[in-house]
């Protein structure tokens, strides 16, 4: 009855070595996500959201690299795969939507003839199937008149509706595990609820698993079970979604939640965190988020191991729920 | 002081017109399919005064990014006419643009310094030697580490290419300033950073905005105006906080009933109701009338004019009778908790 989680991240290490150094992108990152689970990740500008993201798809590339860790997809583990089994994975079992639709997109080729090859990669189909099935799959995403927009160019699209084509590719073999990273950042609250209601029914319904990366927290707090918060490359606290955003534990998780706009503000300065995340070459012992942190006490320059407090967990040596409480 | 710095008249951009002579005749022959005419912005008429914020809101494809560009100069209107009337020549580049992508707008190959300081260089914003000091400065107050300066674009992550994109704008100091989605790949902090950033330098230099997002949460914040487009057209355009504390148009108050909140958990989402409109084949009278949950037969045969309403203009037949209705519950306009 107890099926592995459909993703398992233990102790993921991910740098770029560059020449002036090695930028530490991903330190230590551990988390899972179960059948038809929505996970929420957020975190800060540079905080590693999309490297985690293409260290799982296997999409890094040289100065980058996964230095240490294990990447398990039911069970199975992944980071070891020749390019060709990952290839094989791609697309068929995990797909990801790119930051940048670009990265999905040829900016040379018609779109029908990119879903075409992405269809038949996967699948045998004819020509007229493989139409067939785009012009759903665009209808799907909420993108009007398909069949015309299919025969489009990249560039003649708007970037929502290339956001929302790449999101119809990725879903087009019904992965199991889909990694969305900001899909909704051009597109406008209706056409975002259509793309959400597709998501959503995908993952209660087909048991897809489902990371959705974004700095949207309100978003997050519709669609997902459970958020986790990245730090310079660190996950500062992963809880369910009541838990996280009522009574956030980590200071950086207060101060992200406390900068969303609200309406009695309108027109006055924003709050926002002050100072700068530290750069990922020289990154200070103990806790990163210390020196911005308004809570910090000689303590913080230990080494912070992750402490679970009830059923979620967080970086941090006086977690906010324990001194309030 | 109240003359304005923009003045847009009846701007209209399509796209796909012409084509050469034998597509053409072979397409009126009925041989060939015809190239797909989309009118991207559709007579579009507003003025904007000099340190004032407009922002423009809307359905994705329904022609912000297209009408941002025009402004910016960037692409001739197929009718109408953009007129900017930027001071006595002190900028040397008055008009700015930052463009939605930052990842294909920036080029990969470019070190920070250069895609920061090049422009700045040229037209001498800066004498040489301070240059280094300069960037430096704008680096920091975009939140960028500016020790990172030699590094190439394509090593940073979206959000920081977005605040290279943005010092860069920022570097020639313009008089206005075009942010076509400018912070939507930013963090909640960092994002307020940029924006309070943005709201000292129309304080200080009286710099204008015209600020393009989806995130209604942050486009109350900061602008005057608001304009609200739908399929090419503008819907609903007035002051900010008339049109959030009354939107009329059944759009706009879509959008604002749909802004996600953090205290709205575990949301059912629901498939949009209706056939959404396309801009290739846009619908006969009222471009929202499938959409719309009070759709008359007059919506559907009858273009309606933009017209005064309650303290702003709105292009909506039946903005009086319906702004005390509510929207039928049997309509998902966004979404169903
Ligand atoms: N090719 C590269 N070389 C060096 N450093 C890199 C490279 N690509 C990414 N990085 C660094 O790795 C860190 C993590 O980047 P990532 O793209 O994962 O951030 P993110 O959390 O997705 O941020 P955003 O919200 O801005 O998209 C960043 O600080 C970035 O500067
Ligand atoms: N170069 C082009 N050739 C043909 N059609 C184009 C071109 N550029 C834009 N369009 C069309 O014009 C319409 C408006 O596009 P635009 O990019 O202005 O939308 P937008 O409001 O910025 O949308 P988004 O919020 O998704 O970025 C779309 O239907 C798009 O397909
Ligand atoms: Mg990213
Ligand atoms: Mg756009």
């Amino acid at each position: 009855m107890t099926a592995p989680p459909v993703l398992e991240v233990k102790n993921l290490n991910t740098s770029f070595l560059l020449p002036i150094g090695e930028v530490r992108a991903l330190r230590d990152i551990s988390f899972d996500v179960r059948r038809g689970e929505i996970l929420g990740l957020v975190g800060e500008s540079g905080s590693g959201k999309s490297i985690t993201g293409f260290s799982i798809n296997g999409l890094l590339s040289p100065p980058g690299q996964v230095m240490s860790g294990s990447i398990r997809l039911h069970g199975q583990e992944i980071t070891g795969l020749t390019p060709a089994a990952m290839r094989q994975l791609r697309g068929a079992k995990i797909a990801m939507v790119f930051q940048d639709p670009m990265m999905t997109l040829n900016p040379v080729l018609k779109i029908s003839l990119q879903m075409g090859d992405a269809l038949r990669a996967h699948a045998r189909l004819s020509e007229r199937e493989a139409r067939a099935r785009s012009i759903a799959a665009l209808e799907e995403v909420g993108i009007p008149a398909p069949e015309e927009r299919l025969d489009a160019f990249p560039h003649q699209l708007s970037g929502g509706m290339r956001q929302r084509v790449a999101v119809a590719i990725a879903l087009l073999h019904e992965p199991d595990l889909v990694i969305m990273d900001e899909p909704t950042t051009a597109l406008d609250v209706t056409i975002q609820g259509q793309i959400l209601a597709l998501v959503q029914r995908l993952c209660r319904e087909r048991g897809t698993a489902l990371i959705w990366i974004t700095h949207d927290l309100a978003v997050v707090a519709g669609i997902a079970d459970r958020i986790l918060v990245m730090y310079a490359g660190r996950i500062v606290e992963d809880g369910t979604i009541d838990e996280l955003l009522d009574t956030p534990a980590h200071p950086y998780t207060r101060g992200l939640i406390d900068s969303v706009p609200t309406r009695e503000q309108r027109g006055s300065r924003l709050r926002q965190i002050p100072g700068r995340m530290p750069a990922l070459t020289d990154i200070p012992e103990g806790c990163t988020f210390r020196p911005r942190c308004s809570f910090a006490t000689d303590a913080c320059a230990a080494p912070q191991e992750m402490r679970s407090l009830g059923t979620r967990l967080v970086r941090c040596c006086h977690p906010l729920t324990e001194v309030s409480a | 002081m109240s003359e304005p710095i923009l003045t847009v008249r009846h701007a209209t951009r399509r796209f796909g017109e012409g084509g050469d002579l034998v597509t053409r005749v072979l397409a009126r022959l009925g041989l060939i399919r015809p190239r797909p005419i989309v009118t991207a912005v559709d007579d579009v008429s507003f003025e904007l005064e000099r340190g004032k914020v407009l922002g423009i809101v809307g359905e994705s494809g329904c022609g912000k990014s297209t009408l941002g560009r025009m402004i910016a100069g960037l692409l001739p209107p197929s009718a109408g006419e953009i007129i900017l009337n930027t001071g006595d020549g002190a900028a040397a580049l008055p008009m700015q643009m930052i463009f939605q992508d930052p990842f294909s707008s920036l080029n990969p190959r470019k070190r920070v310094r250069d895609l920061v300081g090049e422009a700045p260089r040229v037209h001498r914003v800066v004498a040489p030697a301070e240059l280094e000091n300069y960037i430096e400065r704008l680096m920091q107050r975009c939140g960028i580490d500016p020790s990172v300066r030699d590094r190439f674009a394509h090593q940073f992550s979206g959000g920081q290419r977005q605040r290279i994109g943005i010092a860069r704008a920022l570097a020639v100091e313009p008089e206005i300033l075009v942010a076509d989605e400018a912070v939507s790949a930013l963090d909640v902090s960092v994002q307020a950073q940029i924006i309070n950033l943005f709201m000292d330098l129309r304080d200080e230099l009286g710099l204008t905005y015209v600020f393009i997002s989806h995130d209604l949460g942050v486009v109350e914040h900061i602008a005057d105006t608001i304009l609200v487009m739908y399929l090419g057209r503008v819907v609903e355009m007035g002051p900010a906080e008339v049109v959030f504390d009354q939107p009329l148009h059944p759009y706009t108050r879509a959008l604002i009933a749909g802004v996600p909140r953090l205290d709205r958990r575990h949301v059912v989402y629901a498939p949009i109701a209706g056939d959404i409109p396309s801009p290739i084949d846009p619908p006969p009278g009222c471009h929202f009338h499938p959409r719309c949950p009070f759709a008359r037969d007059r919506c559907r045969a009858e273009r309606p004019e933009n017209r005064k309403v309650m303290g702003r203009e709105v292009a909506c037949h039946f903005a009086e009778d319906i702004a005390s209705q509510k929207e039928p519950s049997s309509w998902p306009a966004t979404q169903t908790a």
